[in-house]
């Protein structure tokens, strides 16, 4: 039951919230605003009508954990406020693997440099994993990079983040599944992007953990 | 002031809600909010939610009426009463809890725009004079806890900075031993400011009394607050754990 934190609006004034990654945290490939799962994260969270909260997100399409960890303490230490619970939301294990000597121990190995620096701020880390990709598949992919893929998405599902929390997003309705699954269009608008009801499924699993630990 | 008449004497009062969850998960032997008011007119009545020997409290005078907000977005949208000058509600009962020697009092508000000087949140006393009361204040930037019987006096603060026009929720506990206070659910470092009478003073050790109010201390030459008050409750101590749970739920 809640308790007077909760009905009095405590619980949400005393929290920040900041979204790191790539083109599935900035989510606007259907057209729809920048950074919109995030954005249907913080309403669930703060329900819009609460003042005082910290909310910020600065995936960027394309971009490559390595490039977040170099840019970690110009773009996101300075968003961490002691005076308030953090938690820093981020996923990337996509962009590393446009080569086919990336492997998925690579990926695993700069998430958790990322994780290092941000725990030494003090956030609390929140990672996701994605889905895998479905056909058909983008014209610079092939089987080893998937393959690479698949075995960063195990190696954090199977608890090698450094991280507070993991969640594996392969297991969502719709939207994961079973490698090579064709696209729908209702909830794909390419290979690995989402429409705004796939997204809105994306957040409803992120917002779901935050609500268990918040 | 508000002229509002018969507001939230049925549904809020008589179960359903959150707050009367609370009300009857933690045993409050009196409990108000600001969504269970009885507006009419110029008296604001803060109707207890222990309805089977109420206590409920008002302004004595149109002079005293702390002005009614229906949606407050400092409060996540909900009532508030605001104290201000001379505003405060009182039941003038007799000797409150006398017989309790330990408790807790549960308060969620937001400092005045001055936090220097003394604001009493809730107290019982003796009207007539300044020698016998239990207050509990934002005093100088601290949350305070004063007992005084006769001429002796218990009292402590917290060493944690109550800042200008900022929501608390605090816990002051007497659990038979000593006193703590909780501020937004985190017991806070204690510093004893008078120990001339015991520790273990609570409400028992208090006679005289002839009120219990919430945004004053009524006594010769009283002291209001100047802020917003929207929950006040008094409720048995059971355990540490219980008196912080209230704050962030279970």
């Amino acid at each position: 039951m809640i308790g007077l934190k909760g009905i009095y609006g405590f619980k949400y004034e005393d929290i920040n919230l900041f979204f790191d990654g790539n083109s599935l945290t900035l989510s606007n490939q259907d057209g729809s605003i920048a950074q919109y799962m995030p954005n249907v994260v913080k309403q669930g969270v703060y329900m819009d009508s609460i003042s005082g909260m910290d909310f910020d997100s600065i995936g960027v399409g394309g971009q490559k954990i390595a490039t977040m960890v170099a840019n970690y303490t110009a773009n996101v230490a300075p968003s961490y406020d002691g005076t308030k619970t953090n938690y820093l939301i981020v996923a990337e294990g996509e962009n590393g693997f446009d080569n086919d000597t990336y492997t998925g121990q690579d990926n695993l190995d700069l998430m958790n440099d990322y994780i290092a620096l941000a725990k030494a701020t003090g956030w609390t880390v929140v990672t996701w994993g994605a889905w895998y990709k479905r056909t058909p598949y983008s014209a610079s992919d092939n089987a080893t990079r998937r393959s690479n893929r698949k075995d960063y998405l195990d190696l954090a599902a199977a608890g090698g983040l450094n991280s507070d929390y993991h969640l594996d997003m392969r297991t969502l309705d719709n939207v994961g599944g079973v490698q090579g699954l064709p696209q729908d269009a209702t909830y794909n608008v390419d290979w690995i992007h989402l429409t705004a009801a796939g997204n809105d499924i994306l957040a409803a699993k992120i917002l779901e953990k935050l609500q268990e630990i918040l | 002031m508000l002229s509002n008449c018969i507001r939230n004497t049925i549904d809020s009062k008589r179960g359903g809600d959150v707050l009367s969850a609370l009300f009857s998960k933690y045993s409050f032997y009196n409990m108000y909010a600001t969504k269970n008011l009885n507006i009419v007119g110029s008296t604001t009545s803060h109707l207890d939610y222990n309805t089977t020997t109420p206590l409920d409290l008002a302004n004595p005078l149109s002079t005293n009426q702390p002005t009614y907000l229906d949606s407050d977005s400092d409060f996540n949208n909900k009532p508030s009463l605001s104290y201000i000058t001379n505003d405060y509600v009182i039941n003038m009962a007799a000797d409150y809890r006398i017989s309790d020697s330990t408790g807790v009092i549960d308060l969620v508000f937001t400092s005045g725009t001055t936090v220097t000087g003394d604001f009493p949140l809730f107290a019982s006393s003796q009207s007539t004079t300044t020698t016998y009361k239990l207050v509990v204040w934002v005093a100088n930037g601290k949350i305070k806890l004063a007992i005084r019987i006769g001429g002796n006096t218990y009292a402590i603060e917290t060493g944690v900075i109550i800042n200008p026009l900022q929501k608390y929720s605090i816990s002051v506990q007497q659990n038979g031993t000593s006193a703590k206070i909780a501020v937004n659910g985190v017991f806070e470092a204690i510093t004893t400011i008078l120990i001339t009478a015991p520790a273990t003073s609570w409400f028992n050790t208090i006679p005289n009394r002839d009120n219990l109010s919430i945004g004053a201390l009524i006594q010769s030459g009283s002291f209001y607050y100047n802020g917003k008050i929207v929950f006040a409750g008094v409720r048995p101590y059971i355990s540490d754990a219980k008196t912080l749970e209230l704050f962030t739920g279970f």
